[in-house]
């Protein structure tokens, strides 16, 4: 039976879950510059994408090799690139993202290592097809 | 002008610089006419055995069969410190040459794409782009079956099937394009890996969300 404020034990133990199992962001050096200098609006974007990806950082991509042990997490042109700690140690990817801070961070931490543009060679690709030839 | 997207723009620049470092390992890639050629070539091919990797649109120019997004493309893979042009002499810098290293995986599961513009960069290592550009003058328009020497510049000699039609696309999964859009992007490049020295020196701090 839904309370006055419209939650139900049940929908409380998801958010109780939710909140628990939520993931913690830590950031580089290079992610703090590289956001600086982003637009304020672009910033918030980002921002809220860091919330998105505490919430469930394994919904975006994989990077390959010699990018092995970074997701990848699209927000329009731009991308936020991270790790996620527990799985960096079960995966044994430890070798490639190199964290000297590794035992400091706990299961429920994931690193940011960057933040920018996605696009630029769609960009210029895109100027070319305004060419007339003749 | 026609020109790829999206996804198709990082295979071509991937291709482009597996051809250039592919010519300049074998022969000497003496010079943009000769790599615009051995693009055509390769692409041709392709075309014929109803592939699609290679995905220019070739113009009748002033040398013969020209891609205007080739062109750029080399440009970009200058600039970006994967290849060098200096003396008309094309060649991967040892970037580009990790590069294709590191891409191993994605060369091995398109195996007969790659190993098609390594027979065309090998059976051309010799020549010259005047070479291949006189050659390519008495043969037909892929597009349109009319000899290239009589094409009115500007107009089309080659154009990539369509996707539906082909027997074989280049294979590359989103992490890979992902992958690529970094690796071919030296500003992307370099930030991560100042991203990576940090965290390899402990540089690292909790996030604080804007306020």
């Amino acid at each position: 039976m839904p309370s006055k404020a419209g939650l139900n034990p049940t929908s409380l133990l998801r958010r109780w879950l939710a909140l628990a199992l939520q993931y913690r962001p830590y950031a580089t050096e290079r992610f703090s510059k590289s956001m600086s200098q982003l637009d304020r609006l672009v910033q918030q974007t980002v921002d809220k994408a860091v919330a998105e990806i505490a919430t469930d950082p394994y919904a975006s991509d994989l990077l390959r090799i010699p990018l092995k042990g970074k997701r990848d997490y699209r927000i329009g042109d731009y991308r936020v690139i991270f790790a996620i700690c527990e799985e960096c140690r079960r995966e044994n990817w430890v070798e490639f993202n190199k964290c000297s801070k590794c035992k400091k961070h706990g299961r429920n931490d994931f690193i940011l290592f960057d933040v920018g543009h996605r696009g630029r060679i769609y960009q210029e690709i895109a100027r070319l097809q305004k060419i007339k030839l003749g | 002008m026609k020109v790829s997207s999206g996804a198709d723009s990082l295979v071509n620049l991937f291709l482009l610089l597996y051809a250039i470092e592919r010519a300049s390992r074998r022969g000497y890639l003496t010079g943009r006419v000769k790599l615009q050629k051995l693009l055509f070539e390769a692409e041709k091919r392709m075309t014929k055995s109803g592939w699609v990797g290679l995905n220019y649109v070739f113009y009748r120019w002033k040398h013969g069969p020209w891609s205007p997004e080739a062109q750029w493309g080399l440009e970009w893979l200058v600039r970006n410190g994967l290849v060098t042009e200096a003396e008309a002499l094309i060649e991967a810098t040892a970037d580009g040459r990790r590069v294709l290293d590191d891409a191993r995986e994605l060369v091995e599961s398109n195996k007969e794409m790659m190993k098609l513009i390594e027979s065309v960069s090998d059976a051309h290592a010799l020549d010259t782009g005047r070479t291949m550009e006189d050659a390519v003058y008495g043969t037909p328009s892929p597009t349109t079956g009319q000899l290239i020497d009589k094409i009115k510049p500007g107009e089309t000699v080659l154009e990539p099937l369509e996707k539906s039609k082909a027997s074989k696309l280049f294979r590359m999964d989103d992490s890979w394009v992902q992958t690529l859009e970094i690796l071919l992007d030296k500003s992307s490049r370099e930030s991560l890996q100042q991203a990576m020295t940090d965290a390899q020196q402990g540089r690292i701090k909790p996030y604080k969300p804007l306020a």
